[in-house]
């Protein structure tokens, strides 16, 4: 078998081919970091694209350079170069032919997130003070997000579950893409004007491109000019977006801030209701303990009663009562007796029962006689004897002499 | 949204009183007069606090175009 020899050329052009004719490195997107970036006299830039471990030769000629290339190129720049992989056959060097470069997204967009984060910052977008209370008992709750989706999907289940007379507004929303960021603040600016009670804005999650709206300054500072309090929930529980750093509360999801938003009505009437038991229990406390102390008081009324101090005294009287007509009977029996007793005594002595025998007293004018000198002749006299009185006139006097 | 006729009424401001209200009655030296004249504001302020939490279930609005309504 007779070995076969190569050129260069030919081996150069086989490789070539071989790239030319691959699919997917015709049209390719690599990201890498810009190195020994070299603008040519020609309008031509050379630069090297690198990651850690390798690197890409790359060339964009001037024709692309003036449509495809929005910022100066620069060493160091991380940027998703857009192009195919060819050969320079010079060389024997495949190579990048760059057709447009956009700066990396992740890179460039964490890159502004922390600047506008720390200019929001010092300007007072998140401090403290300035966040409104959430509303404890909302009416009408206003929501910022997609008009389809999980996300108002989500809200509007939740809000029906735990509290349906609650009213919700939505402000449909482009949440993503070109626009996002000033339809989102028109949609805080028109709902705030409502007088609503809260504002929910938010998103589900995404890349950091994908929530990049509430990642911009005009939103920031829609929340921050806004009257009504504004929950926002981006995002999954990882993702802090300048939104929710400047709301008044943050949520990790839209669910969730659906949530702090709208309490469930049914726990609001239970402590309500609570609250009926527990002024009714101290109401009916507070009369029970009143009748007892009436019916205390009443007791002792009774005891302390004047009637009652009234009728002892009168039972004491009728006894002391009984008492003394006993004793009073008894002495007027004792008295009668001995009074029967000296009567008959005393009639036998009675002087006119002496009179009987011939015996009789003298009276004068009522006055007893006891002497002849009281007497002078022709004086009216009265002789009493024991049947009857006898008027008489002196006749003569007689003085025995002693 | 309709003009309410009960747009005066405050819940956070009538659960407040209530809780007030349960103060007063919980004190042993209130008055009766007091406690009955508290107690049925407080009936009062319940009731209405239901009537503000549920009276009709809404549905949500959509703002569509500048700033018109509709119902979801």
């Amino acid at each position: 078998m007779a070995v076969r020899n190569y050129t260069v050329s030919q081996i150069n052009g086989y490789i070539k081919n071989l790239i030319v004719n691959d699919y997917l490195l015709s049209d390719i997107f690599i990201r890498g970091e810009v190195s020994n970036c070299k603008y040519h006299s020609s309008g031509h830039i050379y630069f090297t694209l690198k990651d850690e471990n390798a690197a890409v030769a790359a060339v964009m000629f001037k024709g692309n350079v003036s449509t495809g290339l929005p910022f100066q190129l620069e060493n160091g720049q991380l940027v998703v170069a857009h192009g195919n992989i060819n050969v320079y056959e010079r060389d024997g060097r495949y190579q990048l032919y760059v057709r447009d470069i956009k700066k990396d997204g992740i890179g460039n967009l964490y890159e502004e997130y922390e600047r506008l984060k720390q200019k929001l910052y010092e300007q007072g977008l998140f401090e403290f003070d300035i966040k409104k209370p959430i509303p404890k008992y909302p009416k009408n709750v206003g929501i910022v997000t997609a008009g389809t989706g999980a996300a108002i999907q989500d809200i509007k289940n939740i809000a029906k579950r735990r509290n349906p007379f609650v009213q919700l507004i939505l402000y449909p929303a482009k949440v993503q893409g070109e626009g996002a960021a000033c339809d989102i603040a028109n949609g805080i600016r028109t709902l705030d004007k409502m007088g609503l009670d809260t504002i929910i804005i938010g998103r589900g999650g995404g890349s950091i491109e994908d929530l990049w709206a509430f990642n911009e300054e005009e939103v920031a500072w829609a929340i921050y000019h806004a009257k009504t309090p504004i929950i926002s929930g981006t995002g999954h529980e990882i993702d802090n977006t300048i939104a929710d750093y400047a709301a008044d509360l943050r949520a990790p999801t839209p669910s969730a801030a659906c949530e702090l938003a709208i309490p469930d009505v049914m726990s609001t009437i239970r402590s309500i209701e609570d609250m009926r038991n527990r002024i009714t229990r101290s109401m009916d406390n507070r009369i029970a303990d009143i009748k007892n102390r009436i019916l205390s008081y009443e007791r002792q009324f009774r005891l302390l009663n004047p009637q009652k101090k009234l009728m002892d005294k009168q039972q004491y009287i009728d006894e002391l009562y009984d008492r003394i007509t006993r004793l009073m009977q008894s002495q007027y029996d004792r008295r009668y007796h001995r009074l029967q007793v000296l009567s008959s005594k005393i009639n036998g002595m009675s002087p006119t029962a002496k009179l009987i025998n011939g015996f009789g007293y003298l009276e004068k004018k009522g006055t007893p006689v006891s002497s002849v000198k009281e007497l002078k002749m022709g004086d009216n006299i009265n002789i009493t004897v024991h049947d009857g009185i006898i008027n008489a006139k002196v006749g003569g006097i007689d003085v025995e002499e002693k | 949204m309709s003009k309410r006729n009960d747009e005066d009424f405050s819940i956070e401001k009538a659960i407040d009183r209530l809780e007030e209200i349960a103060g007063i009655l919980e004190n042993s030296d209130t008055t009766l007069k007091k406690s009955l004249e508290v107690y049925s504001e407080g009936v009062v302020l319940i009731d209405a606090c239901k009537k503000n939490l549920c009276d009709v279930e809404k549905e949500m609005m959509i703002l569509t175009g500048k700033g018109e309504k509709e119902e979801a």
